[in-house]
């Protein structure tokens, strides 16, 4: 998977290594209008949408954060997987299980951890020996075990007909209340985004964006390959597996369908339209995989969703490698020199 | 398609017991494979050829079957006619595939092949859910209920039709290959698509016959197998799964192993599926996968070692 977009952070000291140091304070100044309009935009969410958008909303920052695992996992290391919405699962029933079970809190959180560990691990070591096709499929037959167990061990999941589960409920606070679970999601997705646009600054992330680029170059550079490669499926099993769990707290229902190929493929679809290797990408691309059937079912069109799925994974990865953060990132980069050309005024300003 | 389906595993030693038992899963599963055979013909031809890897080519078959389900049982066409065009509908996807997407892909975005046929698969799929519904059908009989009893074993007509036409479509490929002007055309494009085209060989559309071969080939195994279970929207897709598994224990680039490996895939989950249930080969499968893969020497299993045409 080789020329994908530049990480977060190379993106932008190319931006400004291109426009000279003296842009570094228009720079900033982008960065400061951008918090400001986002904290606006998270005001008025909360305070403007109706519960069931506050839900649905919720549900975009989930989702934000699975895909960013498999952003780190395909938009910086290059490997390709089809079993994330898996790993989604994995967390999503570990909450279902436990919460049956009355097992507090922070011992799930523990268990996600292990499981998403485990699994991660499971998949990532017999595939170091992988890729391309071979690896893709060594990934969607993980799935399908998974959806083999979901659906045939009725009397621990419930079968094809999924379990429901009980709101998360901390002091007073319960996520079956759609501006608590607003709030808690969009909490999770922020923590996921600074880990995720600092890991582009670490040694291990540097490593990853050397191996997608070319792993034989990286191997000769001393990078040792598998660690990595494992290093970035055990990292996108946590992100999606946290999400996962914290997913069927907010929506109180779990089922098969939702963790199956299609969905893996969704997240894919997430990753390339929004722009690998970006977190603005998997922002984008998890709003997509949220809103768009969302937008379709109110047009009374629910099954173009995967129709236009298809077509965009076609289009975006023949004709936009960047996807949309690509071209938001272009556009940004373009009225920035401009404002560099500009001539000065009388007052010398 | 499988009798041994309603077997519970309890009956599993009352089975070995007897060796007509053994005898008629072991049948069942060289049947299977025998499909799988005919199916990975057209996977290898197109990654021999090109070097890529369709994923939407299980769907290709769904479209032929599913498709002139539709055409026969809801706008009524004659049955002969309908499954032609449904066939000449694979062909056609299958083509345009290769032209429109296929082609298009950027030489240096190796392993975009299996993204964009991801989207192919998504776009059949869904269009298949809109068009012909999302519920399983009955489609053709294909001598299904045509049976006879050999021995103890159970044979009926479409499993010999199945065999018949995987074994026979084998032979003739590895014949066209080794023997007829386009056969080796098509080996010289495979080995260096550089040197075949100085030499005077349309490797561009050496690449879209081969696709649209393929495509044939898919809507007839879609059909095949359609006959043998039902047609909705998913099913050839654990059949693309272990056809794919199959092609990779064998190695893409050659032609008998893969082969061989299919018919091994196939006897191998017929006992997994009457051992563990209906639904045991999926697991069974994935621990297959990872013993070989884990086990096979490093230069079967590392695609950059492998010359790309």
């Amino acid at each position: 998977m080789t020329d994908a977009p530049l990480a977060d952070e190379t993106e932008a000291q190319k931006a400004e290594a291109a426009m000279g140091g003296a842009t570094s304070f228009r720079t900033r100044r982008w960065r400061l209008l951008e918090a400001v309009l986002l904290l606006g935009l998270v005001t008025a969410l909360y305070g403007g949408l109706s519960a069931y958008w506050l839900v649905i909303v919720a549900q975009v920052c989930l989702y934000t954060v699975a895909t960013m695992g498999l952003d780190i996992l395909f938009g910086r290391t290059g490997q390709l997987s089809l079993s994330h919405a898996s790993f989604f699962g994995l967390g999503a029933y570990v909450a279902a299980l436990a919460s049956a079970h009355g097992i507090s809190y922070g011992l799930q959180l523990a268990i996600v951890l292990l499981i998403a560990v485990l699994a991660g691990a499971i998949v990532a070591v017999p595939t170091l020996r992988l890729s391309g096709m071979r690896l893709a499929l060594v990934t969607l037959l993980f799935g399908q075990v998974l959806q083999w167990f979901l659906i045939t061990e009725v009397s621990i999941t419930g079968g094809s007909e999924g379990m429901t589960v009980t709101p998360l409920s901390i002091a007073g606070f319960n996520t079956g209340e759609p501006h608590v679970a607003f709030v808690v999601s969009l909490a999770l997705a922020l923590v996921a985004t600074v880990v995720t646009a600092q890991l582009s600054r670490t040694q291990a992330g540097r490593r990853m964006l050397a191996v997608r680029d070319s792993e034989l170059a990286a191997s000769a550079c001393g990078i040792d390959l598998p660690r990595t490669k494992i290093q970035a499926f055990i990292l996108a099993a946590i992100y999606a597996g946290f999400a996962g769990w914290l997913y069927a707290y907010v929506v109180g229902f779990v089922a098969p369908d939702t963790f199956s190929l299609f969905p893996s493929a969704y997240f894919l679809v997430a990753v390339i339209l929004g722009g690998a290797g970006t977190v603005l990408g998997s922002w984008l691309g998890g709003a997509y995989i949220v809103l768009a059937p969302q937008l379709f079912a109110i047009a009374g069109q629910p099954n173009l969703f995967a129709i236009l799925g298809g077509a965009l994974l076609i289009v975006v990865a023949l004709l936009m490698p960047g996807g949309l953060a690509g071209g938001i990132s272009a556009l940004q980069r373009r009225a920035l020199s401009l404002q560099v050309r500009q001539p000065a005024g009388p007052n010398g300003r | 398609m499988l009798w041994f389906h309603q077997q519970a595993p309890n009956d599993l030693l009352a089975l070995l017991m007897t060796l007509s038992g053994a005898v008629q899963v072991t049948l069942a599963g060289l049947e299977t494979g025998a499909l799988y055979a005919f199916f990975l013909i057209g996977v290898l031809l197109v990654y021999q050829v090109s070097k890529q890897i369709n994923f939407s080519y299980g769907q290709m078959g769904m479209v032929a079957a599913f498709g002139s389900w539709w055409l026969y049982s809801d706008i009524g066409l004659p049955v002969a006619v309908a499954v032609i065009v449904g066939i000449a509908t694979s062909i056609i996807v299958a083509g345009l595939t290769e032209v429109l997407i296929i082609r298009r892909i950027p030489e240096k975005r190796v392993g975009y092949d299996l993204v964009v046929t991801l989207g192919v698969l998504l776009l059949l799929t869904a269009g298949a859910q809109v068009i012909f519904g999302t519920s399983s059908q009955s489609y053709l009989d294909l001598l299904s209920s045509s049976r006879v009893v050999l021995s103890g074993v159970f044979i009926n007509g479409n499993d010999v039709l199945v065999v018949v036409i995987g074994v026979a479509a084998v032979i003739a490929t590895r014949i066209a290959l080794d023997r007829t002007g386009a056969g080796l055309s098509l080996r010289a494009s495979a080995e260096n698509a550089a040197v075949a085209r100085s030499v005077g060989i349309n490797v561009t559309r050496l690449r879209t016959t081969i696709w649209v071969i393929s495509g044939l080939i898919a809507a007839v195994s879609g059909i095949l197998l359609g006959s043998r279970l039902s047609v909705d929207p998913f099913y050839m897709t654990p059949f693309l799964i272990n056809t794919f598994i199959a092609g990779m224990i064998g190695g893409m680039d050659r032609f008998w192993p893969p082969i061989i490996a299919a018919f091994g895939l196939g006897v191998y989950d017929s006992w997994a599926m009457f051992v563990f249930g209906p639904n045991g080969d999926a697991p069974a499968v994935f621990v297959l996968a990872l013993v070989i893969l884990s086990a096979a020497p490093r230069r079967f299993v590392e695609e950059r070692y492998e010359a790309r045409a």
